[in-house]
This record gives structure tokens, C-alpha cells and sequence, in this order.
């Protein structure tokens, strides 16, 4: 673990909540991304992330100093996930983000791709690989998400997953051929 | 054509796309990948699709740039907030009242009055009070204070 993330976790179990602005602003992007990656809807990743914090700051006293910190913070991210997923799959059937349709995307597109043909194709692509990733199954998805966004380690991620770098190796290797299916055509 | 090494091997170009091949392991693999174009063209895909990964995942994080610790730590200001008052309010609740609890508290209103002059022959303004001490374990009081006027409001909650 980065002394940093020590040194911060043991100055909040001491009683020092604004110590765990450090942790949060740290890591709030990437938990993002995760919990995104999962629930694949910004404003409800949004809220996620939240949750993640507080329940992390929660359970401070339960985290073991033996395992890296963003290890035990990206479980709990996983699990809050998959919990709320399932909650909201028993609701509505989620097909994917479509916030992309907001103003703010709009205007990204906007200023990053300048014609505006190629903008309509960038966010078809978008639409396209979200759709692609909403159609894995949830533990493929992590899988890939926790490589491709966060770069993690097969080690890392079984840790995170709680399963064996075999079952790893195997939900990368489905993932990636279901979005090679479904994402190069367009590409 | 894919040939048996190939689906035998399929998890191993993950691998070492992935970079988790040990050097000869990798060496051994990259002889296979120059003698296998459905292989190398796998291997680009792979790499076409992780650039369009990365690409979503800058737009997705376009505009999330707002530190999420203002709305964090007001929830944790008012859990820890709740966790110290709790106790308290549940000891006032379970606490019996004692049977003298009543008359102290009507003898301390009649002090009150007392100091506030209704006893007093002595002429004071109507508002005038003046209080020598509060003393109650079981109940929470509060005190507000107006120094503009001199106001002065005492709760005793039972």
C-alpha cells in the first residue's frame, strides 16, 4: 500500500474525517469508472460512487493493512455494483446510457471532433460499444473494465473479483471476443 | 485459418496482449504470432478495441471532475453527529422520572418568577430575570442569549 493511503487510513480511524478527503479525491475518478462500468448509467454511477466512499469510511476498521487499499476499496465498489444492478434490473430493463444524448455530450463532441458527420459516428461508436458492454454479463464486464480502464493486473483483478486469475484469463478472453464481434465492424 | 494450437492457445494471446506471459513464455508466443496472420489480426483488434475503450472512458470522465467531498463528508458530518446525540436521547428515554422530578422542576419555575420580581416589592423592569444556576442531568436545556435587548429564553425539555 502507498503511504499515503496508510498514513490517510490511519488518520481516519483516529477520528479525522477530513483525511478522507485525500482518499476520495484520489480515487473518485477510477471508482467512477468501475461502478460506471457496471451499472453503465452516469447519473446512478454518480450516486454509486458516493456510496462507495461511505461505506468505505464505514468499514475503515475492517480494512486489513496487508492488502493494497484500492484493492479492498475497488471490492467494495464491485459488490455495491452488482447489488444495485440486480436492484435496478428487477425495476427496469437497462439497455444503455443514455445521457450520452445530453447537451454536455453534445457539446464535447463538439469541440473534439470538429465535422459533424464524424461527430455522428463517434457517438454511434459510443452507443455502440456501451450497448456492446451492457450485454456482457456482469462479471466480463468488470473483468474488462478493471483491465482496459484501470490497467490492473490479472492478480489484481482476481483479487477484486474474488475468483482465480484461470477464471480471469477466461472472462477476458469472452469478453473480448463478444466485443470483437460487435465493436470492429465499426471501427 | 485458426489451426489447433490456436484454440488450444486462445487464452495465451490474451495473455500476452496483457502483458502476464513470462519473457520466454512471451518469446515462444510472438514466433507462433508471426506464423499466424489470424492470430496477429486478433491481436490488432485487440488493440483497436482498447483504443475505442479508452476513448469512451476520457468522455465518460469529461465533466466528473468535481470532487465528490463536499456531498461525502456532509454525510458523514451528520452520521457522526447522529451517533453523538444518540446515547443521550436514548438514556432520556429510558430513564424513569423520578416521582420528586416534578416538584423540582415546578420549584425551580417559581424561582424563576421569583428572581424575574413577581415577589419583589421592588420596582424592576417587567423583563428583568436573573438566574443563579441550572442544574438538571436528566433533562436537556438551552439558553438563548439576545445581548442587543438583553433577552434572554430558557428551554427545559422534559
Amino acid at each position: 500500500m502507498p503511504k499515503e493511503d496508510r498514513d490517510l487510513v490511519r488518520s481516519c480511524l483516529e477520528g479525522n474525517i477530513d483525511d478522507f478527503q485525500g482518499l476520495v479525491e484520489k480515487y473518485q475518478q477510477r471508482i467512477y469508472l468501475v461502478v460506471y462500468g457496471i451499472i453503465l448509467n452516469r447519473e446512478q454511477a454518480r450516486d454509486l460512487t458516493q456510496e462507495v466512499f461511505l461505506k468505505a469510511y464505514r468499514s475503515l476498521g475492517k480494512f486489513k493493512g496487508n492488502a493494497q487499499f484500492y484493492t479492498w476499496l475497488y471490492r467494495i465498489a464491485f459488490n455495491l455494483s452488482l447489488d444495485a444492478k440486480r436492484k435496478i434490473a428487477n425495476r427496469v430493463q437497462v439497455e444503455y446510457d443514455d445521457s450520452l444524448e445530453s447537451d454536455n455530450h453534445e457539446n464535447y463532441y463538439r469541440t473534439r471532433i470538429s465535422r459533424p458527420d464524424q461527430m455522428a459516428l463517434r457517438k454511434e461508436l459510443y452507443e455502440k460499444i456501451i450497448k456492446s458492454l451492457g450485454a456482457l454479463s456482469d462479471e466480463q464486464r468488470t473483468a474488462i473494465i478493471l483491465r482496459e480502464w484501470e490497467g490492473r493486473s490479472y492478480d489484481e483483478i482476481s483479487k477484486i473479483m474474488n475468483c482465480s486469475t484461470g477464471t480471469v484469463m477466461s472472462r477476458l478472453h469472452y469478453a473480448r471476443e463478444k466485443l470483437k464481434k460487435e465493436i470492429i465492424p465499426y471501427l | 485459418m485458426k489451426n489447433e494450437t490456436c484454440h488450444n492457445n486462445e487464452v495465451l494471446l490474451d495473455a500476452y496482449y496483457d502483458g502476464e506471459l513470462s519473457p520466454e513464455e512471451a518469446r515462444e508466443y510472438k514466433s507462433h504470432l508471426d506464423q499466424c496472420p489470424e492470430c496477429a489480426q486478433t491481436l490488432r483488434d485487440y488493440s483497436s478495441i482498447s483504443g475505442s475503450l479508452a476513448e469512451l472512458s476520457r468522455e465518460l470522465q469529461s465533466g466528473e471532475g468535481i470532487s465528490l467531498w463536499p456531498m461525502i463528508s456532509s454525510r458523514l458530518e451528520r452520521e457522526h453527529s447522529v451517533r453523538r446525540t444518540k446515547p443521550v436521547t436514548r438514556r432520556m428515554f429510558l430513564l424513569r422520572r423520578p416521582a420528586w422530578m416534578g416538584l423540582a422542576l415546578s420549584a425551580a419555575a417559581a424561582l424563576i418568577l421569583f428572581f424575574s420580581g413577581a415577589f419583589q416589592s421592588e420596582k424592576l423592569p417587567s423583563n428583568f430575570c436573573q438566574i443563579e444556576n441550572i442544574s438538571s442531568p436528566e433533562h436537556n436545556y438551552m439558553i438563548y442569549q439576545d445581548k442587543s435587548d438583553g433577552l434572554t429564553i430558557i428551554w427545559i425539555m422534559e
